[in-house]
């Protein structure tokens, strides 16, 4: 794996994007670029073709133990499939979240994706909260609920910041 | 509404810049930009000094894509109240946004002045390096834009002042412009790299990076080596391993009597060595449940690099026929088998293309129902082996070779797969992709190289095949960007357009 703009200078835009991947600008991109460039890992495969990519930040008050890494985007190529792609990339991103002193890794999924949401729990991550009406939908749909779901890291030793919450929150809500 | 508060406002106080600020905002968002600029300019023209309406107009001339009245705003602040630390740094930014280097590394070393913290005399640096990439001369840039910043950043490793990683990564990029990679070496590995934490591997990337540029082959090989034993799936570090290898070879290196090989650890020098690292990667591999593909790639890429240097047949690594079938049988129902394979089939010789296709269809577990004449998968597995073969096929130019009766048997037989294979994909999500469309895809194409080569008619049922993929797999861009061309090519032009913003590009 290499790190995009590290390495290499090409950018391997975003053929990935014709996926089923969120459509995100490139604003939104670069300045995760500009901010995070460390958690933004990207799988290159022998031939050249970009098999998927990860992004994310880190956010929190350190003093109320929020201090975490957060997975902004995760996608794989349909080509590369069933290789543990997915698997691989939210372990590096765990693993710099770790080094940056953080306390969980949480990220934001649509609760009828039940396909992810079970990824997710197979990588050891919890439903934390339920955030009602985060997803907002296009063209007279209803919005969608999300799941925040979270797995603790090494410094968060009693494990506290996975405690469930007991009941859902807003989008105003989150920090 | 917010013009009405704003003028309620101003009624009582004629001169509040902040409010008429708010009020231009007002107008401009209303789409009256030619009052909303009068306004600001008469307010911008007092040269005010108040937090809230600086604030104001810089949202108001951002919104206006005015970036570079925000300059003169502050250029103004600043000569009134020459030690605002706000101000400085405003202005810092402002210039950022129109680019203007110079005036941002002068900026730069103003609020350094006003207050000696490292990130403003970073910026400073960084406005230099800027400079020197955006110089239309590019001596100066070697020659005074980045000497300065060099000495800049020295000045403070003397003085013990570097704090921060992005410090430590500005100083690395500054010796690798200048084409220092030694020193740029020696800031890595030395006690400032190990500032560079945030990325994974940062400092072993960039060490890698430098010993090529230095042409230090064994540091490569050692360095490829220690990082495949942590990962083997990194297939760049492949590639390093066995360049370095070849060069090493081919200055006849060997290693120096009673000291380390090298910085980075042990090295290998010989052929032999780097088959057996490579042998040793797959044996490791195998007794994993979920093999990773690297190093089985790796021992083709190592035939082939052998082959070119005509040396195949003396190590005995095997043919690639052989390795190529033993790896469709392990990875044969995923996806990626087909990009992975078509990297190395130039090893495979043209005579024995037919003879390969045809031991790679023999293990794919198919059968012929009382229905159907051809011998369809019972599962996805199955199905994704058998796209590989016919994907494959269409690479090594099989179908090519047919006649239009042939391919069109082709056609017919691929697109009874296709749809014989929606029935693994009933489940799917609109969002997802159907896993027989590829058939439907390469249909098409033996379609569209009969159309090209003059059949009229071909192209129409590439239409209907496409549309009819489409329906079932909506989210297929390939589906609609074939169409997108075809339609255009026939100036059917109204189609086109809905297709196209589905792309959501």
């Amino acid at each position: 794996m290499r790190g995009l703009f590290v390495n290499s200078q090409k950018v391997h835009t975003l053929e990935l994007n014709l996926t089923s991947s969120p459509q995100y600008g490139i604003p939104f991109y670069l300045q995760y670029l500009a901010h995070w460039p460390e958690y933004f890992v990207v799988a290159e495969a022998p031939g050249g073709e970009l098999m998927g990519y990860i992004m994310g930040k880190a956010e929190g008050s350190v003093a109320r133990e929020e201090w975490h890494g957060h997975v902004t985007a995760l996608s794989v190529a349909p080509e590369f499939r069933r290789l543990g792609l997915a698997a691989k990339l939210m372990e590096l991103l765990e693993e710099i979240s770790e080094k940056k002193g953080g306390f969980f890794v949480d990220l934001f999924v649509r609760v009828s994706n039940q396909v992810a949401v079970n990824m997710y729990k197979q990588l050891g991550y919890s439903v934390y909260r339920t955030v009602l009406e985060y997803y907002s939908a296009s063209s007279g749909e209803p919005d969608e609920d999300a799941y925040d779901m979270r797995k603790a890291l090494s410094r968060d030793t009693e494990k506290k910041s996975i405690i469930p919450l007991p009941h859902p929150v807003r989008p105003e809500d989150i920090e | 509404m917010a013009i009405q508060q704003a003028d309620k406002l101003l009624k009582k106080h004629k001169d509040l810049h902040c409010a008429k600020v708010l009020k231009a905002i007002g107008l401009q968002r209303t789409g009256k930009q030619d009052e909303a600029y009068t306004l600001a300019q008469e307010v911008a023209a007092l040269e005010p000094t108040d937090d809230n309406s600086l604030q104001a107009l810089t949202i108001l001339y951002r919104e206006m894509h005015r970036p570079e009245l925000v300059t003169k705003l502050y250029e103004a602040a600043v000569k009134k109240v020459p030690n605002s630390e706000e101000y400085h740094s405003h202005l810092f930014m402002a210039y950022a946004r129109v680019g203007e280097y110079k005036k941002m590394q002068q900026a730069g070393m103003a609020l350094y002045k006003i207050v000696p913290k490292n990130p403003y005399y970073f910026w400073s640096v960084m406005s230099l390096i800027m400079q020197s990439i955006s110089a239309q001369d590019e001596n100066l840039s070697k020659t005074m834009f980045l000497p300065l910043a060099e000495r800049m950043v020295e000045k403070m490793v003397k003085e013990d002042k570097i704090e921060a990683e992005a410090e430590v990564e500005l100083y690395y990029m500054i010796l690798e412009r200048l084409e220092k990679y030694k020193e740029a070496l020696d800031v890595v590995r030395g006690k400032l790299g190990e500032k560079l934490t945030s990325e994974l591997q940062s400092r072993e990337n960039k060490c890698m990076a430098m010993y090529k540029k230095l042409c230090r082959w064994p540091e490569c090989n050692a360095l490829s080596r220690r990082l495949l034993l942590k990962n083997s799936d990194d297939w760049q570090f492949y590639i390093t391993y066995f360049d370095s290898v070849f060069q090493l070879i081919d200055e006849s290196w060997t290693p120096p009597p009673e000291e380390e090989h090298s910085l980075e650890g042990e090295v290998h020098y010989t052929v032999e060595q780097a088959v057996k690292f490579i042998e040793e990667r797959i044996t490791e591999e195998s007794k994993s449940s979920r093999p990773l593909r690297g190093p089985y790639l790796a021992k083709l890429e190592l035939i082939r690099r052998l082959r070119y240097r005509g040396c195949n047949d003396e190590y005995k690594l095997g043919d690639p026929e052989e390795l190529m079938f033993q790896y469709f049988k392990k990875f044969g129902d995923k996806p990626c088998c087909f990009t992975d394979l078509k990297v190395f089939v130039d090893l495979l010789p043209s005579s024995q293309y037919t003879k390969f296709i045809s031991q790679l269809l023999e293990v794919i577990p198919l059968s012929a129902t009382a229905e159907s004449e051809i011998a369809l998968p019972a599962d996805i597995k199955a199905l994704q082996q058998h796209l590989c073969v016919v994907q494959l096929s269409r690479l090594l130019g099989i179908y090519h070779a047919m006649d239009k009766k042939q391919k069109l048997t082709v056609v017919r037989e691929l697109m009874l797969r296709y749809r014989h294979g929606l029935e693994f994909g009933k489940s799917c999500l609109k969002t997802e992709l159907q896993f027989s469309d590829y058939y439907c895809l390469l249909a098409v194409h033996l379609l569209l190289d009969l159309w090209l080569e003059g059949e009229e008619s071909a192209v129409w049922q590439c239409l209907t095949l496409l549309e009819e993929g489409l329906s079932h797999s909506p989210s297929n861009a390939q589906f609609k960007l074939l169409l997108i061309r075809i339609y255009c090519r026939l100036g059917a032009f109204e189609p086109v357009a809905e297709l196209y913003s589905s792309l959501d590009m």
